[in-house]
């Protein structure tokens, strides 16, 4: 079955994913120059509009004679506090660890100098109720490149009740590389 | 100003058996494709997801499954994004995101869920070592046929 021709069923029933006008793009940063960090501020001014938040990243490190590097996710420039635990594949087995009072939550991985060109790491971040103000702070991500033949689930926290107003995502190692790409959305609730 | 997305751009339900699903004429103004799978399989099987018709065995895979009694991880190549393992009278899910897709500077990186009851449920990173922007995809199973009732949704997300 061939569908050439999407425009023409762009109006049927989608299903089983956001209604629309629920999952919304805030701001996306495409960089022109490497740069160890990259931020998205003045969150508060969403605080009515939506419960939940999405970064979509696709990005590389400048790291030289490594393979790889991570990102770190800084909350409301808080920079102590933040516990996690993974789930990791290396290709061959999977393993866990956890980690406690870190100056930042391990949320994706990158590629870097002696990886393959061209070759990304892709992450998905949801920050979950980021704007209540009674809860700590709760995140989970999903990422991956088979450059480093590995895939990783995290789900962490924050024991920090604020309403969300920044978030700064950091390369742990080096720079994001010119063409990294960091998106932010906004799911309502 | 924040801008509605996780647009759909075509779904469809299988009416009869077939093979395989392709999306063609994918226009570019999206970043990033995601392409959701439900139904059932009427073999033990692999779902690939193939790219601008491209069938050779260049597509890399890293995973981890969990079987319901123990973890395991494994990589490979294949002739198609590694979407989802299906087995007969199962029902079998996948969300599978392709990052720009668009891009003519980037191999395709893509992540995969998938979960096929009965038999697992498992994350996946894929890559297309290729830097054509993508124009069409292909959702086929390496035996058998997906089975009436099937239903493939693309989506398409702005950046």
């Amino acid at each position: 079955m061939t569908l050439s021709a999407l425009g023409i069923f762009s109006a049927a029933g989608a299903g089983g994913a956001a209604v629309a006008g629920a999952y919304e793009l805030i701001s996306t940063t495409t960089l022109g120059t490497a740069a160890s960090f990259v931020t998205f501020s003045n969150l508060g001014d969403y605080a009515s509009t939506y419960k939940h938040l999405q970064i979509r990243a696709v990005a590389r490190s400048t790291r030289a004679s490594n393979a790889d590097s991570a990102i770190g996710l800084q909350f409301n420039a808080t920079t102590s506090g933040y516990f996690w635990h993974e789930l990791q594949g290396s290709g061959s087995a999977v393993s866990s660890s956890a980690n406690t009072s870190q100056t930042s939550m391990r949320v994706g991985m990158l590629t870097a100098a002696t990886s393959a060109a061209n070759a990304y790491g892709a992450t998905v971040i949801d920050l979950l109720d980021a704007y209540s103000t009674t809860k700590n702070k709760t995140f989970r991500s999903l990422t991956g490149a088979t450059d480093l033949n590995r895939i990783r689930l995290t789900s962490g926290s924050l024991a920090l009740t604020n309403s969300v107003t920044e978030i700064k995502l950091l390369d742990l190692f080096a720079n994001f590389t010119v063409g990294s790409r960091f998106s932010l959305y906004g799911i309502k609730g | 100003m924040p801008t509605p997305t996780y647009t759909p751009l075509a779904n469809v339900t299988l009416a009869s058996t077939t093979s395989s699903v392709t999306f063609g004429s994918i226009p570019a103004t999206y970043r990033d494709l995601i392409l959701v799978f439900e139904g059932t399989v009427s073999t033990t099987t692999n779902v690939l997801t193939s790219l601008n018709g491209d069938t050779s065995t260049v597509y890399t895979r890293v995973q981890m499954t969990g079987s319901g009694s123990s973890a395991s991880s494994s990589s490979g190549t294949h002739e198609g994004l590694y979407t989802v393992y299906g087995q007969s009278g199962e029902r079998v899910f996948a969300q599978l995101q392709i990052f720009d897709y668009s891009a003519t500077d980037k191999h395709k990186t893509a992540l995969s869920r998938g979960h096929t009851s009965g038999a697992e449920v498992a994350a996946r990173a894929l890559r297309w070592p290729s830097t054509a922007a993508v124009v069409s995809l292909a959702a086929s199973s390496t035996s058998g046929t997906f089975n009436t009732g099937c239903t493939f949704s693309l989506y398409g997300v702005i950046a």
